[in-house]
């Protein structure tokens, strides 16, 4: 298996608005992934695609999964994980219950345990696997605050904390760096880059142009629904339909 | 210090009837309120923890009612027995109930179980089983292997033990995977759904419990009152449910007792000729306790534990 995630032919329309347009797109495994364009391109519904969230023409492969035929809560479980582009934390429980969540499926429980107060985010083996993400994601010190009142970045962290911890073989990453300070992002392209030493393929849209030319093995860029070019950064840096489309959106 | 407290307060709860017993009519009182502070509870784990309305609730108590004193009037199973099949059936008709929760949120939710309570009503009100509009009359008091219970202290105690069952079991529920799984469906139905909750085992999961601890509540109810009748089930019984829940504190453990405590001890305090004044000041509290206090009542306990953690220097 070369490629990990294959779209074919997706083509989302909402009323009389196609969203996104008989779009192809193959990302490896082991790659860091990133899927550009302006504003209003499709990108978030590419996204919501694979997670079943709109309906569409075309198919979506990942590993040997037609993803049509995938419920959404199972997308885990095949190893699949995402993030949101407007954070989709669980603003009452604090960081380290919203990060233990992201291991739902991974730990077996059942209704008289659960009411017998048996906590099975505390048994053999996961209470090491928490701590490894914190570890990684410097959250130790928030564990017991409440996702609110943390920065910004911080709270992204924890949802990227919440995506990792389930071991994705893909994870999907909607605009990682926005709202992030320049500090943020040096310590944030650090993160990619051991997780994608770790083995996670990464499929990131993002907006900064910087992180994504320095980190990207691969861009696909998208404009009004289509995708217009695709290669390495500098093949995308050079690609004369490229800058038009970002010209065009300034 | 403040380990022991919960321990102190269950010792003084025990001795209540002891402490009480030149007014035995208070304990019965206290009885009301905890078969309605179980039925909160229920509403609690639906609505504060999991996010799904209804306003079916009392409907819950009915069934739940209705079945035990059917099977031990009618058919003379002692009462556990027919404790247990009064359960059962609740958690099916709670599963019955949630399946409109699979389409419909918020408004739509409320009217559909609202719908749903008042089918109930109209069945009870029909059927000769459950002695239709006369209501179900002389339903026997709690048996316990033998034992009548006949006394309010007697009847105390029994319905204690299900009220502290229920505590206990929604404690421990709110912290674990399943509860939490709940309370991420409510604070974000993507985040849940990434994590891999599946949204609609978790809302029916919600109706069943809320239903089996309402159903629970119902059979104490029959058994205590020893008279049923559907319109003591009926939407203004599910909307007293759901303003206790909220006054107590969606999703705080203390809220539905205290809320219900306040509830039934209000027109007592106030007098029973002054009904009105009672319904009046009961709204009112609904509605500051909605502006001023997002926990609800329990926000005294809170209060109250942070100062001993102040006393305590922690
Ligand atoms: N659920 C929806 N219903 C109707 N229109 C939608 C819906 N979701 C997205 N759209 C529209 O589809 C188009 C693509 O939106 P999308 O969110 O995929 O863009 P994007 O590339 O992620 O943009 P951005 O960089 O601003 O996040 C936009 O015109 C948007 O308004
Ligand atoms: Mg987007």
């Amino acid at each position: 298996m070369i490629f990990l995630l294959k779209i074919e032919n997706l083509t989302v329309e909402f009323g009389n608005l196609i969203a996104v347009n008989n779009f192809n797109m193959e990302v490896k495994e082991g790659e860091i992934h990133a899927l550009i364009g302006p504003n209003g391109a499709g990108k978030t519904t590419v996204f919501n695609a694979i997670y079943n969230f709109v309906n569409y023409k075309g198919n979506i492969f990942f590993l040997d999964y037609n993803l049509k035929k995938i419920s959404t809560y199972n997308l885990v479980n095949i190893g699949l994980s995402r993030t949101y582009q407007n954070l989709s934390l669980f603003p009452t429980l604090n960081v380290i219950e919203n990060i233990q969540l992201g291991l739902y499926r991974k730990l077996k429980s059942n209704f008289i345990k659960d009411i017998f107060g048996f906590d099975v985010f505390k048994s053999k083996g996961v209470t090491e696997k928490i701590q490894e993400v914190l570890t990684l994601l410097n959250l130790t010190q928030y564990i017991y605050y409440y996702p609110s009142f943390l920065p910004y970045g911080t709270q992204k962290l924890v949802e990227l904390g919440r995506a990792i911890i389930s071991n994705p073989k893909l994870l999907l990453l909607d605009e990682p760096a926005a709202g992030l300070n320049t500090e943020e992002k040096i310590y944030f392209r650090e993160i990619l880059r051991k997780l994608r030493d770790k083995g996670i393929t990464l499929l990131i849209v993002e907006h900064d142009m910087e992180l994504i030319m320095d980190i990207s093995d691969y861009i696909t860029v998208m404009s009004f629904g289509n995708k217009i070019s695709e290669g390495k950064p500098l093949e995308i840096a050079n690609d004369k339909n490229v800058i038009e489309a970002y010209l065009g959106e300034a | 210090m403040k380990k022991f407290i919960p321990y102190i307060l269950l010792i003084l709860v025990l001795f209540l009837p002891l402490i009480l017993r030149e007014t035995p009519s208070i304990i019965g009182y206290l009885n009301l309120v905890m078969i309605y502070g179980i039925s909160a509870q229920g509403l609690n784990l639906l609505l504060g923890i999991g996010g799904q309305i209804s306003l079916g609730h009392a409907a819950f108590m009915a069934i739940g009612g209705y079945t035990s004193a059917i099977f031990v009037v009618h058919y003379n199973f002692p009462f556990i027995i027919a404790l247990i099949i009064s359960i059962v059936v609740s958690a099916i008709f709670g599963l019955i109930v949630g399946f409109p929760s699979l389409r419909l949120k918020g408004f739509y939710l409320a009217i559909a179980t609202m719908a749903l309570g008042n089918v109930v009503g109209d069945v009870l009100r029909r059927m000769s089983i459950t002695g239709g509009d006369q209501g179900f009359r002389n339903i026997p008091t709690f048996d316990l292997f033998g034992f009548e219970l006949e006394s309010y202290s007697s009847k105390f105690y029994l319905i204690l033990f299900f009220f502290l069952l229920t505590y206990f079991i929604s404690r421990n529920f709110i912290k674990s995977k399943s509860g939490k799984s709940l309370i991420a469906m409510r604070d974000s139905e993507v985040g849940a759904l990434s994590v891999g909750v599946n949204i609609s085992n978790a809302k029916l999961l919600a109706f069943i419990l809320a239903s089996v601890f309402a159903g629970l509540s119902g059979v104490l109810y029959a058994h205590d009152i020893s008279y049923l009748h559907p319109s003591n089930f009926a939407l203004p019984l599910s909307i007293n449910l759901l303003a206790i829940t909220i006054i107590g504190g969606l999703g705080t453990l203390w809220g539905p007792i205290l809320a219900s405590l306040f509830w039934i001890f209000l027109p007592l305090i106030i007098g029973s000729k002054l009904e009105l004044l009672s319904s009046v000041i009961f709204g009112i509290v609904v509605i500051l306790v909605v502006l001023f206090l997002p926990r609800g009542l329990s926000e005294i306990i809170f209060r109250i534990e942070r100062n001993l953690k102040k006393v305590n220097g922690i």
